[in-house]
């Protein structure tokens, strides 16, 4: 599938040969499941490229309804709009029986179950300055990595840090993610709030998986602290947002 | 088709015309708290939706110059209706009943386009999302050479490298976007939305 989507891309830039052209499209007429293929693919290239050049009008016109939002609609209140028609003593009761919900959600939906649905980490891209078999150990860990197996990157950026460049930031930052996914929060956390305090490329996105870690920790103030100094220019804003949202009242 | 009068408020979106969002929210901005707030939302939510929802309108307006058949209000509320039905779904509330109330009558045409609309809507954000995910490189080359009229000879002389790296990079980038989306559990809820 991979050689496809190169060859898609090639059709799509205008890279190919005419006899490659040819084919291509003789392949996409004929056979269904190419057809549906190249759909998504064209689909996808042109969904992001949109996107991409409309990123700068998108943020300024949700700040500017963001702005207008506040002035229309009341600040946090979950419960506005209930009609108000029971006595006192129905109130405290339902008041009750919602702790008690609020009480068993708590314990049904642990924080290892939201971090889980909060946890998405970026690619790695390591930049490549050292010898070649140097290099070559990064790029294993990197695609380690990227498909999810952190125990086996963990094990190749740990070495690469203690025998060849103790010093490279970007090791230590995706080093640090490992060790989040893997539980061991404290190291994590020991790392990241180096990145946090270094005014690095990696600062305000090392807040978010900080928030992460206390929440695997089951440490919400900390967490929410974390949470509230995400910028709104940060990738992981909206997701800070909506993770502020779930864990409101614990 | 006619365009209806109401066209005046995605005008005023495209333009970013604070006194004509003023005005959007003014009128609306009540109806949809009502109804968010009846189908087990909060205030917050309500914004949320109000705000989102005037976002892929005014989308769907930029690309695909949107023209309305039916008053912004009912269009509107369509669009809020769908995107709180959604987020109502992914908050795994299994048996989602909205309770309807919103007055407007709708032709059969302006359902499906809202649909429509909204199931592009969240393919797209999907897509965007994905691609957010990539390593800073991979963004810029890939946007470079998508956004751009720039042929890969050029992308490589922009970003500094030889026109071969640039071509595998872009293999490996490619690769890893279409990986990201066709493994995510939201796609495949989505093509079968679509199929369905």
């Amino acid at each position: 599938m991979d050689e496809l989507y190169d060859q898609f891309e090639r059709y799509l830039e205008q890279e190919m040969s005419p006899q490659e052209r040819h084919e291509m499209d003789v392949l996409i007429k004929n056979d269904p499941i190419i057809a549906e293929e190249f759909q998504l693919y064209q689909q996808i290239r042109l969904a992001v490229s949109r996107r991409s050049a409309q990123e700068k009008a998108d943020k300024q016109l949700e700040t500017q309804l963001q702005l207008m939002g506040k002035n229309y609609f009341n600040a946090s209140d979950s419960n506005a709009g209930s009609p108000r028609r029971f006595s006192l003593n129905i109130w405290m009761a339902v008041a009750g029986v919602a702790a008690a919900v609020v009480l068993a959600v708590m314990f049904l939906i642990p924080e290892k179950d939201l971090y889980k649905r909060f946890r998405e980490f970026p690619d790695a891209e390591l930049t490549l300055k050292g010898s070649e078999t140097e290099n070559n150990r990064l790029t294993d860990a990197a695609d380690l990595f990227n498909s999810g197996k952190y125990d086996q990157a963990l094990t190749i950026f740990t070495n690469y840090l203690q025998n060849d460049d103790p010093g490279n930031i970007e090791v230590r930052y995706y080093l640090a993610l490992c060790q989040l996914e893997l539980g061991n929060t404290g190291y994590a956390r020991q790392v990241l709030t180096n990145f946090t305090d270094s005014g690095s490329a990696f600062a305000t996105d090392a807040n978010w998986f900080l928030a992460l870690a206390h929440l695997r920790e089951n440490n919400i103030n900390a967490c929410r602290q974390r949470l509230t100094q995400i910028p709104t220019s940060n990738t992981y804003y909206k997701d800070a947002q909506k993770l502020l949202k779930a864990i409101e009242g614990k | 088709m006619h365009i209806h009068e109401d066209q005046q408020f995605i005008e005023a979106l495209l333009q970013g015309d604070h006194a004509g969002i003023s005005e959007i929210y003014r009128r609306f901005a009540g109806e949809v708290r009502r109804f968010v707030l009846k189908n087990s939302g909060s205030e917050d939510d309500a914004r949320d939706m109000m705000q989102e929802a005037l976002i892929i309108i005014t989308r769907q307006a930029r690309e695909k110059a949107l023209a309305l058949s039916c008053p912004f209000g009912a269009y509107l509320f369509l669009v809020v209706r769908g995107k709180w039905l959604n987020e109502l779904r992914k908050r795994k509330r299994e048996a989602v009943t909205i309770v309807e109330e919103d007055g407007y009558t709708y032709e059969r045409q302006d359902i499906a386009q809202a649909d429509n609309l909204l199931l592009q809507e969240e393919r797209e954000q999907l897509f965007w999302e994905k691609f957010k995910l990539l390593g800073e490189r991979c963004q810029q080359l890939l946007r470079l050479s998508w956004e751009g009229s720039h042929n890969m000879e050029q992308v490589a002389s922009l970003l500094g490298v030889t026109y071969g790296y640039a071509r595998k990079k872009k293999t490996e980038c490619i690769d890893r976007l279409m990986f990201l989306i066709k493994t995510s559990r939201e796609f495949a809820l989505l093509q079968s939305q679509m199929k369905g």
